[in-house]
């Protein structure tokens, strides 16, 4: 009876044990976002491997220049009784290369290390950067690792606004408006601006100054500008409402960026918006017409008289003050409706002429408004 | 007596002999241990979470499990609700780029949320903003306001309940925004700002509000959104001043969040500026436990950064929309063990169905780009010329082919020479049809940005495909007056001044052409010294006439 007794223990014991062990090594192959994570369930008695990297994951490599390669590798251990797999990933970029692949599969026995070198490409780009590249593994407490890579590229020709785009916004077609950019080199601060070339000189006014030491002290210091030039684009008032996209090009002497483009965009604005910007109506039946509105926000003004000088044939306008709950007016502004209404029997075809509208505004006289309205079927 | 009926006796009477009873018994303690002894992947449904130490929480970031039946968080126990945060989509519609290995998408978060929602998990949805890229980028001004548009169609289609108001997105116009967010035909989507507050006259009342309240389950979810002052006061539009007003941030917030800990659960803030913006009104309005900052990276860190003694949730998405974040909430006293989060990677595994959000980008998009004229009505400039001061005019390849017979031939066998039919003959997806998308036009035809380039298939079509005005500059000087050497001087072109002056990384940038390497490309190209030029009628110019620019009638 003892012999049967101590024979129970043992085999609970044996099929306790083997079931905790079957736990916390699952037989299937969990998936992974689309990556098979490695299983040690070929033998469930095998003990747990312990991944172990003694640096820090977060390698910072200061600042590097553009169109350059870095490299840094990180140890990694395993300092676990059972057999350590590593497994790569697809990095966040392809300028992030690791020596191991996507998918592939590196055991590494207790006791082992593996060297993983990750290899990165600044290319063209400026600023702050971080790239990241993941390695899993079967450690069950660090299933996935994340090596960080950044720092500051820094290009030959370091420009704020980033890439020298200089976005104006909206700009009043009454008043001139500056707007500032810096230009320098932080690895050869002796380099100078040859000259100046502007796309439109009826548009844009531009001016060059070397910057003072008060401007150099205030940039920020991922710039690592000990001088530089300040870019003084004006905006000239002009009668020409809308878009507009111009450049502005820099010769400088430095022997790796002779020529700089830095473009400047916006848009030139009235007193009048007109919001959305055009009428636009789309498979307009011809039997039937159709019927659209916008809205006119008018400022500087507390009553605007509209007259529709000019409009598409076979197409009504008529333009009125809107009443928001109670609230036409505001102290900086006042909406109106303009309706466009589309008669019925219009040729079908493309109809593409503008909507003009005289006002009595002293600011802006005339409103134009571009029309596009696609007809369908028959007149 | 057979032994069968001997045994059977001592059954009956409770005699067994020993050795049966111990194997009986060893059966029953096997069965009752191997039954109740969890596999992998068990938790007890709903509830809190077990208590998140570090290596836990590290493999929760690696092991939010799918199984092979495309289910996501298997090893999670199931959330009471979830919050799905995404933000600074920067006018990304689609996975960022236009060759392999992209992220992101809005047909991929889609596919994220319905996949989520038919595992029962209750969603909040929000936004941090930035919907939109500046307006003088991708496609110009008015493809971008479109993208915004169709970016609000798309939002509203997924179910999102809130997005906060940007500087980003008023970078369109301010009139544009308003005009665009009223003209939004959506139930439920509404913009949020807390201390930016649209005049009254303009109707906005139930589109831009100063927090939205929903619900994730039984978890009701309070959201608001702050604009940083250095941002607003640095947008420049005449109508800024004429149609917002601004609010400090601080006052604003104390105000909203009291109301929304009246009625919310879990209070939800989204600050629109720089990361270190957030980081101070989460440590100074700590009734936040979640709060959404600005990313200064396109990857985002992996787990949230956890502030005021684990109540605080600080989370980043990163940029271009390639990851979202997914954060579970669980019925808990402790705050340590509310919150679940995981950084979602929008990878190609999202490829599901989702066929309104690919007719919505694909063809609805398309069609509105097509039906505004974007490629029309994009602002061009005149090409500059540093050397020598000329306004020439485009004339195409089959006009430089009259005296570069050779160049021309090695230029044709160029993918350059392809690029436009790339654009309508895509052999990933024949529904593909980027025609009338300005943002690829601009790389796949010839002078797009200037006067006199390309403008549309109709009227410009010697312009199509990537041709040599792109990288020589517009030729109409050079043909009328081949022999002149300042003219020539200004259109040569070599390897240095290519790779020096960044001219090919306008188009192969890292989104569009990310292995581009010069050191391998440019030899592919390179067409030095392939032609002759005894003959003398190459420097006898060509005329006007002889141009091949006109399309036939």
């Amino acid at each position: 009876m003892l012999r049967w007794l101590i024979l129970v223990v043992l085999v609970v014991i044996v099929s306790a044990s083997a079931a905790m062990l079957s736990t916390r090594l699952a037989p299937e192959e969990p998936a992974f976002d689309g990556v098979k994570l490695p299983s040690a369930a070929i033998d469930p008695n095998a003990p747990a491997p312990a991944l172990v990297v003694d640096q820090s994951l977060l390698h910072d490599f200061g600042i590097m220049a553009q169109q350059k390669k870095g490299r840094h590798k990180w140890i990694i251990k395993n300092e676990g009784p059972g057999v350590l797999n590593l497994i790569g990933t697809e990095p966040t970029c392809s300028c992030t290369v690791l020596n191991l692949k996507r998918d592939e599969t590196y055991p590494l026995k207790s006791g082992e290390s593996y060297t993983l070198d990750v290899e990165w490409e600044t290319r063209g780009n400026s600023g702050p950067y971080e790239k990241q590249a993941r390695v899993l593994s079967n450690d069950p407490k660090k299933p996935d690792m994340t090596f960080i890579v950044k720092g500051i590229v820094r290009p030959s020709i370091v420009m704020l606004p980033p890439e020298g785009l200089i976005s104006t916004g909206n700009v009043s077609n009454l008043e001139p408006k500056k707007f500032h950019a810096v230009i320098g080199s932080p690895d050869r601060p002796e380099t100078k601006i040859l000259s100046t070339t502007v796309s439109r000189p009826e548009l844009l006014d531009v001016e060059v100054v070397p910057l003072t030491k008060e401007e150099v002290a205030e940039l920020h210091e991922s710039m690592t500008l000990t001088t530089g030039y300040r870019v003084t684009v004006t905006v000239k008032p002009t009668p020409a409402l809308g878009a507009f996209s111009e450049e502005v090009v820099l010769k400088t002497d430095h022997p790796d960026r002779e020529e700089v483009r830095m473009t400047v965009a916006g848009k030139v604005v009235g007193p009048i918006s007109v919001m959305p910007s055009s009428v636009r109506l789309s498979e307009v039946s011809s039997r039937k017409g159709d019927a659209t509105s916008v809205m006119l926000w008018v400022q500087g003004q507390e009553e605007t008289e509209f007259t529709v000088v000019e409009k598409p044939d076979k197409v009504k306008v008529a333009v009125a003050p809107v009443d928001v709950q109670g609230k036409a007016k505001s102290a900086s502004g006042r909406s109106y409706r303009m309706t466009v209404t589309v008669e019925p029997g219009i040729p079908s075809g493309v109809v593409n002429a503008p909507i003009v509208l005289k006002t009595n505004h002293p600011k802006a006289g005339e409103v134009h408004v571009p029309v596009q309205i696609v007809v369908v079927g028959e007149g | 007596m057979t032994l069968m009926r001997r045994r059977a006796r001592r059954l009956l009477h409770g005699t067994l002999p020993a050795s049966v009873l111990a194997v009986g018994l060893t059966a029953a303690v096997i069965v009752v241990v191997g039954c109740g002894t969890r596999t992998a992947g068990d938790r007890p449904s709903g509830g809190a979470a077990p208590p998140l130490g570090d290596a836990q929480q590290s493999a929760d970031n690696a092991g939010a499990k799918a199984a092979a039946d495309g289910k996501l968080f298997q090893d999670w126990p199931k959330p009471v609700g979830a919050l799905i945060i995404s933000g600074e989509q920067r006018g990304y519609l689609e996975p960022c780029g236009c060759t392999a290995g992209q992220r992101g998408g809005l047909a991929r978060r889609l596919d994220l949320v319905q996949r989520l929602r038919a595992q029962d998990w209750p969603l909040a949805l929000i936004d941090l903003g930035s919907l939109s890229n500046d307006p003088n980028t991708m496609g110009g001004p008015d493809e971008t306001r479109i993208r915004f548009s169709t970016a609000l169609r798309a939002l509203e289609m997924i179910g999102y309940d809130a997005f906060g108001l940007s500087v980003d997105d008023l970078k369109l116009g301010v009139d544009e925004f308003i005009i665009r967010l009223l003209n939004h035909q959506g139930p439920k989507l509404k913009a949020v700002s807390a201390n930016v507050l649209a005049d009254s006259a303009l109707g906005l009342q139930d589109r831009l509000v100063t927090a939205v309240r929903t619900k994730a389950g039984p978890v009701d979810v309070g959201i608001t959104s702050v604009v940083a002052p250095d941002a607003f006061m640095a947008l420049n539009d005449p109508n800024k001043a004429a149609m917002l007003s601004y609010r400090d941030p601080e006052e604003a917030l104390n105000e909203v969040l009291a109301e929304l800990e009246r009625d919310t659960h879990i209070q939800v803030l989204l600050a629109q500026g720089p990361p270190e913006f957030a980081k101070r009104l989460a440590h100074a309005h700590k009734g936040f436990e979640v709060v959404v900052a600005t990313s200064p990276y396109v990857d985002p860190p992996t787990d949230a950064e956890v502030l005021n003694d684990g109540k605080t949730q600080l989370i980043t998405v990163g940029r271009k929309g390639q990851y979202v974040g997914v954060l579970a909430l669980y019925q808990s006293s402790d705050p340590k063990q509310r919150f679940r989060y995981h950084r979602r990677e929008l990878g190609s595994r999202f490829n599901g169905k989702t066929e309104a959000m690919r007719k919505l980008i694909d063809e609805d998009f398309q069609t509105d780009l097509r039906d505004a004229n974007v490629l029309g009505t994009y602002p061009k400039r005149p090409y500059v010329f540093t050397d020598s001061p000329t306004n020439a005019e485009f004339v195409g390849a089959e006009t430089c082919r009259q005296c570069h017979p050779n160049t021309y031939a090695k230029w044709s066998s160029t993918n350059h020479a392809k690029a436009y039919n790339a654009l309508t003959n895509d052999p990933r997806d024949p529904k593909r049809n980027r025609e009338f998308d300005a943002q690829c036009i601009s790389c796949h035809t010839t002078g797009f940005e200037y006067l006199g380039g390309f403008t549309s298939v109709e009227s410009t079509p010697h312009l199509k495909g990537n041709q040599c005005e792109n990288c020589h500059g517009p030729g109409g000087e050079h043909v009328a007056d081949p022999t002149n050497a300042a003219i020539r001087q200004a259109i040569h072109r070599d390897a240095t001044d290519f790779e020096k002056n960044h001219r090919c990384i306008k188009c192969h940038s890292e989104d569009d052409s990310p292995h581009f390497d010069f050191g391998k490309y440019w030899p592919k190209v390179m067409h030095k010294g392939l032609d002759r030029y005894d003959d003398p009628k190459v420097r006898e110019g060509i005329k006007p006439a002889q141009v091949a620019r006109k399309p036939k009638p």
